[in-house]
């Protein structure tokens, strides 16, 4: 089922859904795909969002969030039969915007090549952005996979015509 | 045997589906409605094995149904609806089954084939999940569509705007990019002029030159040179000329929208 609803969304996306979203619908949906996730490894998974009210007016790829927290489901869940943990954050610095999602996973379970889902992301990042944006995955240490998006802070047109920060 | 419920509001769609399946020996309408509200007591008075129902991907009262069934008692579901659109496409390599109006026999045929195969195969559990996955994309669907507004990508500065493209006044090409002007405000997007006038086919858009395109909405003042090019003032204060090669564009245009020129 994980498998099966990635392939919708690709598709979906493939089918040229608008290209960019409010970062809050976006988080909201992989929000809503955790939770399903949650229900079917409920005794396994937890989940720790941000907080969607706090979430800043910004505007981010489609679906560009997908493939990391899919990622860190099926990575996160692979080859063992403990408990995982996944966070996801966004945190916004001065001219940048840094989408976080986090799995622990099991000591010495090895993480295998990126996917398509992820060379996606990163194509993606580097088709609208160029070299503004970066994507990195990899262990922050011995229980934790770490994959994140850095890309510059797009926020809506000033509606007034008055365009001072 | 299969106790079918439909759910439709157009009386004819509910009939064509009464009559298909009249002549499905394992199938048995045990009910048909026009509105989700008793549909939904009806199916949670009696649950049937099959559920045919219409969904209008705008309008999410078919979803709202779909969520609101027991997942105990969950029946089949055949979603029925007249929007060929991308979601609903997307669905085949999903886990649901759909019939676009309209269809034929053979359509339907196959989609029974189905069904059936599926009652076999899975169990409540799975056919939930799988629902709850196609209900979130329909919900997601929903509301891209209530907000698909289109939108373009640019920067001002070095800070990156999406703009919606009617605020956009005017588009004009600079080399490598597209400047779009927004009230008293500039934005350079780095697609060509013909990627912006495809975007901006929704705003009354009017090309006064060879590199320059003016949302006519935004018209706030017009003037003509002694050699007769237009001049004309936008909202936000910037004025721009005609070139000679599009005046007869321009005039014929403004003489449509019957803007007197001064």
């Amino acid at each position: 089922m994980v498998v099966q609803l990635g392939d919708v969304l690709r598709r979906l996306l493939a089918a040229g859904e608008r290209d960019f979203s409010r970062l809050s619908d976006e988080l909201e949906f992989v929000r809503l795909y955790l939770e399903l996730q949650q229900n079917r490894f409920s005794d396994r998974l937890t989940i720790r969002m941000i907080d969607l009210d706090a979430v800043p007016p910004l505007w981010v790829p489609s679906l560009i969030l997908q493939p990391l927290a899919e990622n860190a489901v099926v990575h996160g869940l692979a080859g063992h039969a403990g408990a995982v943990q996944i966070r996801v954050e966004a945190v916004t610095y001065d001219d940048c915007l840094a989408l976080r999602v986090v799995n622990t996973i099991a000591p010495g379970v090895t993480v295998g090549l990126e996917g398509i889902g992820l060379r996606n992301v990163r194509e993606r990042l580097a088709l609208q952005f160029g070299d503004r944006a970066t994507f990195h995955a990899g262990a922050a240490d011995a229980r934790s996979w770490v994959a994140e998006i850095r890309m510059p802070l797009v926020r809506d047109a000033a509606e007034s015509g008055c365009n001072t920060h | 045997m299969m106790d079918v419920v439909i759910v439709d509001d157009e009386p004819t769609a509910r009939r064509t589906l009464r009559e298909c399946c009249s002549r499905e020996s394992d199938l048995r309408v045990i009910g048909e409605y026009g509105d989700s509200r008793s549909a939904l007591d009806a199916i949670r008075a009696q649950p049937p094995q099959l559920l045919f129902l219409d969904i209008q991907i705008d309008s999410l009262s078919g979803v709202a149904l779909a969520r609101a069934l027991n997942p105990q008692t969950l029946p089949l579901i055949v979603f029925v609806t007249a929007y060929d659109h991308y979601a609903l496409e997307a669905f085949d390599v999903s886990a649901v089954d759909y019939l676009l109006k309209p269809f034929d026999d053979d359509r339907f045929s196959r989609t029974l084939a189905r069904v059936r195969r599926r009652r076999e195969a899975e169990s409540v559990a799975e056919r939930y999940v799988a629902l709850s996955s196609v209900l979130v994309q329909m919900e997601r669907s929903a509301r891209v569509l209530s907000d698909a507004r289109p939108r373009l990508l640019a920067e001002s500065g070095s800070r990156m705007h999406m703009l919606d493209i009617a605020q956009v006044e005017l588009v004009e090409a600079d080399r490598n990019y597209v400047k779009l002007t927004v009230g008293r405000d500039v934005y350079l997007t780095r697609s060509t002029l013909q990627q912006a006038e495809k975007s901006l086919q929704s705003q009354p858009m009017l090309r006064i030159s060879r590199s320059c395109i003016v949302n006519i909405s935004f018209v706030r003042e017009v003037s003509r040179t002694p050699r007769g090019d237009f001049i004309l003032v936008l909202a936000g204060g910037t004025t721009i000329t005609s070139s000679e090669g599009f005046r007869d564009t321009v005039r014929e245009y403004l003489d449509h929208l019957k803007i007197k020129s001064t």
